[in-house]
């Protein structure tokens, strides 16, 4: 304590000196990070592991029975079942710790744009190994979206490919191995969570890097930055190559109109988390934004987690104003993408500058942007 | 302002940490002399590196001498060739040492971290995007202006100034001159004022522990916080030629404000400051540092002031001849140099001098007229508002910037 009252001295100090008009002030922490870890593992990061596996059981029932019948109604319902997943893994990509990130289940899952050629290359050779870094652009959400939907034009001809193609079986095998592949690794989270990792996750409950709530709230700013900022959204609108646009590499780019829908639920299961939202329902325990509340985190007079969560709100409202197809949006008007990246960058410029201070937390990626 | 574990650390060790905040005189620093040049070294090498920003000014130098070459010449220009130089596609320069180095001024146009990333000074990624457009529409309107037509109200085409052949767009205004006075204030004011001397990124990372302990940078012979300090410096006297004494950009300019007694300490004002400054940065005296940052970013902005007001006066004094078309280059380095103001940064604030509205207002009124600068019967007032408006904010009068003696 009497250390804080030396920092707290310093700061206004240092203040006085540069009279910027952004400052994050805060007063003593004696938040119960036991109390914290253990709600995020019990009400929101098991469960939503646990949802994430009934929706690629169901994922898997359904290309089982598309393999057995590549009818017209097999497809959709075998396309519902692998949005119902995909939405259910953004709900869990945030979760990038002890197994998961151990097993790179996002790179596993959703690296995209995918390539289609590799696909193609390994259903035609027969000779691929999942497991392997290298295969991480030929399988998951993308590879199963150029499967579902990018493999023809038109249904009946994506159909031919699981029928009356040469490489039918090929094909059914592939598409039998990325569900595999999927249900596989977050067998082994789910099962590490219901082991020890859940524990130890909750007793790494002080404050240094590598402790949990450390590593989650770092987890927290980087999917939102570098995931959902910039992967759904910066890139394909050319951020981050001088203007030079990108359409073909948003998220479900075959299925054309599903990206903006997948934006939103990883921004709202962004939200949930940061309010200690329970996966289940609507109740709340202890979170970043009762953490920060705790703190008296204030930014120029306003609570931060209000700030921050009013800017939720601004994004939803940008958002809403895109194309359901985020390529057609790049497209027709990109500087709708472009205000929808300033929405989503204002919050991370409050979680990177003013959350991670306020609780004395230290960022341990790096932007490289010298010269 | 941020500070980091790390920045606190630091600034409780360094003993003048608790000094006053007022501006005090310029002394050594820690047993650092400041040098008479900005020369420093460790290990018996320079560790002063700004390659990266000489490369950047040579490139727009490069791209404005294009626009004088068909202006002079009677040639086209080629705007595809203009677009690739400014993003440095396609071996677009005419040297391998600029097509190579990895440089591009479209990627450092409106881009700053402060004002670009984090928002502050009223920035955003529309604004940036629309900048980078406005200047790539800069050389369509070049191209058209050499079509050899002869400019006139309402026409773009070329016009000859005195012996010097100038191409004009349809409105009056310099596409070359909005080109280069304007990415003075999108790309080396802005990266000056509110990216690399800013404390949040001079401070970022681990940056100030690092620099403390003097552990280098995996790129050179320099910290990370002085190879910042020495971009900084880069944006200003990169281009420079001590053997040929020649000058660029705001370097040139700040010289050329200086030539005025009303203003004739800016010159030193600015070189000490960056010297003082990175002294301060080798003898871990940060807040000695912050006081030459907020030295640095006030004289640039009155640089930029005090010559948008020149302009503005000079071309006011010229609209008479040939029907208002001698006063458009001033006008137009003047329309430059307030685009230039939105990039500014007031000292120990997150803003601007004047904010983006504020100076889209002024840029706006310069072209209302009928047919832009050609409608001479309104502009006097205008030109007098804008450069009263200015030099208020500034505290100098527009009769001190006007005249140069």
């Amino acid at each position: 304590m009497k250390n804080l009252l030396l920092l707290v001295a310093f700061v206004s100090v240092l203040t006085a000196c540069s009279s910027s008009d952004h400052n994050t002030s805060t007063s003593g922490d004696s938040f119960n990070r036991t109390a914290l870890l253990t709600h995020w593992a019990d009400n929101i990061i098991i469960p939503a592991f646990s949802n994430y596996d009934v929706h690629l059981a169901v994922l898997q029932s359904e290309v089982e029975n598309f393999n057995a019948n590549p009818s017209q109604e097999n497809l959709l319902t075998v396309r519902n079942s692998w949005i119902a997943a995909y939405k259910a893994y953004q709900q869990v990509m945030l979760f990038n710790i002890g197994k998961a990130a151990d097993l790179n289940f996002k790179e596993a899952a959703d690296t995209y744009p995918t390539d289609a050629i590799g696909i193609e290359a390994n259903i035609a050779n027969g000779n691929y190994n999942l497991e392997l870094l290298s295969q991480y652009s030929k399988q998951g959400f993308p590879a199963l979206d150029y499967m579902l939907n990018g493999l023809s034009e038109s249904d009946s001809g994506i159909i031919t490919k699981y029928s009356s193609d040469a490489n039918a079986d090929a094909y059914k095998l592939y598409l039998t191995s990325l569900i595999n592949a999927l249900k596989s690794k977050n067998a082994a989270i789910v099962s590490d969570w219901s082991g020890i990792y859940r524990s130890t996750f909750i007793t790494s409950n002080g404050t240094a890097v590598s402790s949990s709530t450390n590593k989650m709230v770092n987890l927290f700013v980087k999917n939102f930055e570098k995931d959902i900022r910039s992967g759904k959204v910066g890139i394909p609108a050319g951020i981050f190559s001088n203007g030079t646009l990108f359409p073909e590499k948003i998220e479900g780019y075959y299925k054309k109109d599903i990206s903006k829908d997948l934006l939103n639920t990883a921004v709202q299961a962004q939200q949930d988390f940061f309010n200690g939202k329970y996966f289940a329902n609507s109740q709340v325990g202890p979170s970043l934004k009762s953490y920060l509340d705790d703190v008296k985190a204030v930014r120029n007079g306003l609570n931060l987690s209000a700030i921050i969560n009013n800017q939720f709100e601004t994004i939803y409202t940008t958002n809403a104003t895109l194309n359901s197809n985020l390529s057609q949006q790049i497209l027709s008007n990109n500087t709708k993408m472009l205000e929808a990246y300033d929405a989503m960058q204002q919050n991370v410029v409050y979680f990177k500058l003013d959350m991670m201070q306020a609780l004395n937390i230290t960022i341990d990626y790096v932007d490289g942007d010298g010269d | 302002m941020k500070i980091t574990k790390y920045a606190l650390a630091a600034a409780a060790l360094s003993l003048t940490f608790f000094s006053s905040c007022s501006d005090d005189a310029v002394g050594p620093y820690g047993g650092i002399e400041i040098p008479n040049s900005y020369a420093f070294s460790r290990n018996g090498m320079s560790s002063v590196d700004y390659g990266g920003q000489t490369a950047r000014l040579k490139m727009l130098n490069e791209m404005g001498e294009k626009f004088t070459i068909a202006a002079t010449n009677g040639n086209l220009l080629d705007a595809g060739e203009l677009t690739n130089m400014y993003s440095n596609t396609n071996n677009a320069f005419s040297s391998a040492e600029l097509n190579n180095s990895g440089k591009n001024i479209k990627s450092k146009t409106a881009s700053s971290a402060d004002y670009f990333s984090s928002f502050l000074g009223g920035g955003s990624s529309t604004e940036k995007a629309a900048v980078q457009a406005m200047f790539e529409n800069q050389f369509i309107l070049g191209a058209e202006a050499s079509q050899g037509n002869p400019a006139s109200a309402g026409v773009a085409g070329s016009y000859l100034d005195g012996s010097k052949m100038r191409l004009f767009a349809a409105n009056g205004l310099e596409p070359q001159q909005i080109l280069l006075k304007g990415m003075m204030g999108a790309m080396m004011m802005d990266q000056i004022s509110n990216q690399y001397l800013s404390t949040l990124k001079l401070d970022g990372g681990s940056n100030v522990i690092e620099n403390t302990n003097k552990v280098l940078s995996a790129d050179g012979n320099f910290t990370t916080m002085e190879h910042y300090w020495d971009e900084a410096y880069g944006y200003v006297y990169g281009a420079d030629n001590a053997t040929t004494n020649s000058k660029k950009f705001w370097s040139s300019y700040i010289d050329q404000v200086n030539a005025d007694s009303d203003f004739n300490t800016v010159s030193n004002d600015v070189d000490l400051a960056f010297r003082a400054g990175r002294a301060a940065i080798v003898a871990n005296d940060y807040s000695g540092r912050n006081q030459q940052i907020a030295r640095i970013q006030e004289k640039l902005a009155l640089v930029a002031a005090v010559r948008a007001v020149y302009y503005l006066q000079e071309g006011k004094g010229k609209l008479v001849e040939d029907n208002g078309a001698k006063a458009f280059h001033a006008l137009s380095e003047g329309y430059g140099f307030i685009m230039s103001l939105r990039y500014t940064r007031q000292p120990g604030t997150d803003n601007p001098y004047f904010s983006k509205t504020e100076v889209d207002a002024m840029l706006a009124s310069l072209i209302s007229g009928e047919n832009g600068l050609w409608d001479i019967d309104t502009l006097s007032p205008k030109l007098d508002a804008i450069s009263s408006q200015i030099a208020a904010k500034f505290g100098f009068t527009v009769a001190q910037a006007a005249t140069v003696n």
